[in-house]
């Protein structure tokens, strides 16, 4: 099974996981209702300042972004620490399964 | 291999086109000067052009408030008093009648520097103290960290939420719709360094 | 010095940038090598940093999503993975997560529900370093024995068997997880997701401290196996956790990436040393992180409890829970680093003959 296939596989759990609403309370513990708004008035660099008024304007589009930026970062870094990791000259497939 | 690789890209690309929408809106910031629950807030804005310094000179802004309840922050304290500052010796108040933002001359009598919410002279005490004997006010200026007293002269004769700080607050529109806020935050009563 | 200073788009703070990435770091070498989120360990290191607590949960769940997809995808190299038993035990979890927050929602309404949760907390630590020290000390002696009649143990024998009993259960549906080697009921991963769902729901945690012991002692899993099934959990469960709160608009996406980008580096560390340290070296470092953790829970409850005092013992769980991450980076490091030159020696001689 490739890496990414074995990426699919954790998509399609990831409903699962949606079936519980309050897994990330659990998770992660209470959190009081506040609003927060981003001072975007001083943010000079653009994207930045495109991603505060997005968080200000439409926060499911905000998590829509993040659910897809974390892992595909995730899978790049990945890819990009094997590249280096090759380089060194270990053996990165195997290991001794030995408790003792 | 590069099918997943198709589908990923896809699959970013299309959230990509959900999102990537031009989020061309705007945020104020200001003291609130009035608030009507469920319909709307007045501002005085902060015109700075330098963060943590405000400057209100006047202009004011009206915005219904945020439909969705999950948008909306602690109700907001209003009041006139704006700032004060004691080396240019003014104070500068909102005047409801007029509409507009006042810069009265006053003198100082008494300011207590580095006094934070915690302070004796402070915690648990509810500002102004307006004292109409000698004529003077005394407020609690966070942003400066003092405990100020002034004589505004005649002017003690407004209304006493003259010198009562509003709320500072922030709201977030879009360009489509200027007057509505998408969201209202209550700075004053929101600590985000507290969980 | 500003450029070392990053402002951070929507609280508005400025942050020590290289800060999150050392934090980023550290957890990602400890979160790889146990198989853990590592929640309890981020949040003191962002308090020290200054980081708005309020966007803590949500931006720690983000980079704990995406460190946990490099280790899982690291350990799935190693065959560490066993993608059939995570999918069946998420199930549990899931069902017992929102069984154990509905509990404490109950309990919320009884009141005085955080000191018993963190009490609670700090007998389920107990009992686990308990498991993990008392079960190093069983196959001690099991070996002992063996030496005595000349013999030698099983490499993947472990002190307690209570996974071998639990899957001598057969209740149908039997399935075969062919990765972790466990042949058993499809209940038994069921029942101790559910159970370890249901403590993670109500202590209000990400559940990878019990559930990784859970894997070992309960269904019987090979410790590096258990490690890398685990963090497949974290991967999924952090994400839809960092969904949900950034969704409330609790994340601060840009600090999770600058702690991704250390935790990318991290996790290699962490989950290469699992190659050279064998189970048991995992287990007892593993026990020693858990008497960390119970240590800076019972620091918290002692601030709690004691007012005048809560200076000190909040000071000393951060102290406690730093250098707790700290030692344990730096000891995995020294084990990867050694193993690896071991092997490339090993590799050259080879070459060279």
């Amino acid at each position: 099974m490739t890496t990414l296939r074995r990426l699919g596989v954790a998509v399609c759990a990831l409903p699962l996981a949606l079936l519980a609403p309050s897994l990330a309370m659990a998770a992660g513990g209470k959190s009081a209702p506040i609003a927060i708004v981003a001072d975007t008035r001083f943010i000079d660099n653009s994207l930045m300042h495109w991603w505060a008024q997005m968080y200000n304007e439409n926060h499911m589009a905000f998590a829509l972004m993040t659910m897809v930026i974390i892992p595909v970062l995730g899978v790049i870094l990945g890819v990009v620490a094997d590249f280096f990791m090759r380089m060194t000259g270990i053996d990165l497939e195997k290991r001794e399964l030995a408790e003792k | 291999m590069k099918k997943h690789i198709l589908t990923i890209a896809l699959l970013a690309a299309l959230s990509f086109v959900l999102t990537a929408c031009d989020y061309d809106g705007g945020v104020e910031q200001g003291r609130v000067v009035a608030y009507e629950p469920g319909k709307n807030v007045t501002l005085v804005l902060d015109t700075s052009p330098v963060r943590n310094k405000p400057l209100y000179n006047g202009k004011t802004a009206v915005y219904k408030l945020p439909v969705d309840s999950m948008d909306m922050g602690a109700d907001p304290t209003c009041g006139g008093l704006l700032a004060v500052n004691p080396e240019k010796k003014t104070v500068s108040v909102y005047d409801p009648a007029g509409k507009s933002v006042r810069e009265l001359p006053v003198d100082f009598t008494d300011v207590q520097k580095d006094i934070d919410a915690r302070h004796p002279l402070v915690a648990g005490k509810s500002f102004p103290m307006i004292d109409r004997e000698n004529l003077t006010v005394t407020v609690y200026a966070p942003t400066l960290r003092s405990l100020v007293t002034f004589s505004p002269g005649a002017a003690i004769s407004m209304p006493p939420d003259t010198w009562k700080f509003g709320d500072e607050a922030r709201v977030a529109f879009s360009n489509a719709e200027k007057g509505q806020a998408l969201r209202f935050m209550n700075i004053t009563k929101t600590n985000i360094f507290s969980r | 010095m500003d450029w070392l200073y990053m402002m951070m788009p929507i609280s508005g703070v400025n942050i020590f940038w290289p800060g999150l990435i050392i934090l980023g770091l550290g957890v990602g070498i400890i979160g790889g090598f146990f198989g853990l989120g590592g929640a309890w360990m981020v949040t003191p290191g962002l308090n020290i940093l200054g980081f708005p607590m309020a966007f803590a949960i949500g931006t720690d769940m983000a980079q704990m999503a995406g460190k946990s997809l490099i280790s899982t995808m690291r350990h799935g190299k190693f065959g560490n993975v066993d993608y059939l038993l995570g999918i069946v035990m998420l199930i549990g979890t899931v069902i017992g997560m929102e069984i154990g927050a509905q509990m404490i929602m109950w309990l919320e309404r009884i009141g005085q529900v955080d000191k018993v949760v963190r009490w609670f907390y700090v007998v389920l630590l107990t009992i686990i370093a308990w498991i993990v020290f008392a079960d190093v000390a069983k196959r001690r002696a099991k070996e002992r024995e063996a030496r005595e009649k000349n013999q030698e143990v099983d490499k993947l024998e472990s002190g307690f068997d209570w996974g071998k009993r639990l899957q001598a259960i057969r209740v149908p549906p039997m399935v075969h997880f062919k990765h972790a080697g466990v042949y058993c009921s499809f209940w038994l991963p069921i029942c101790v997701s559910l159970f370890t769902g249901w403590l993670a729901g109500i202590l209000g945690i990400g559940g990878g401290l019990i559930r990784m012991p859970a894997l070992v002692y309960l269904i019987g899993c090979p410790t590096h196996l258990a490690v890398g099934t685990d963090l497949f959990e974290v991967a999924i469960s952090g994400l839809y956790g960092a969904a949900s709160f950034t969704y409330k608009g609790r994340t601060e996406l840009v600090a999770a990436i600058i702690m991704l980008a250390g935790a990318a580096v991290g996790a290699q560390i962490g989950v290469v040393a699992t190659k050279y340290v064998k189970g048991y070296g995992i287990r007892i470092v593993f026990g020693m992180a858990v008497i960390g953790c119970l240590f800076s829970v019972l620091f918290r409850q002692l601030a709690a409890e004691l007012p005048s005092m809560a200076n000190l013992f909040t000071v000393l769980a951060t102290i406690d829970v730093l250098g707790l991450v700290s030692l344990t980076a730096i000891y995995i490091t020294i084990r990867m680093l050694k193993g690896a030159k071991a092997e490339i020696a090993a590799k050259k001689r080879a070459a060279g003959n």
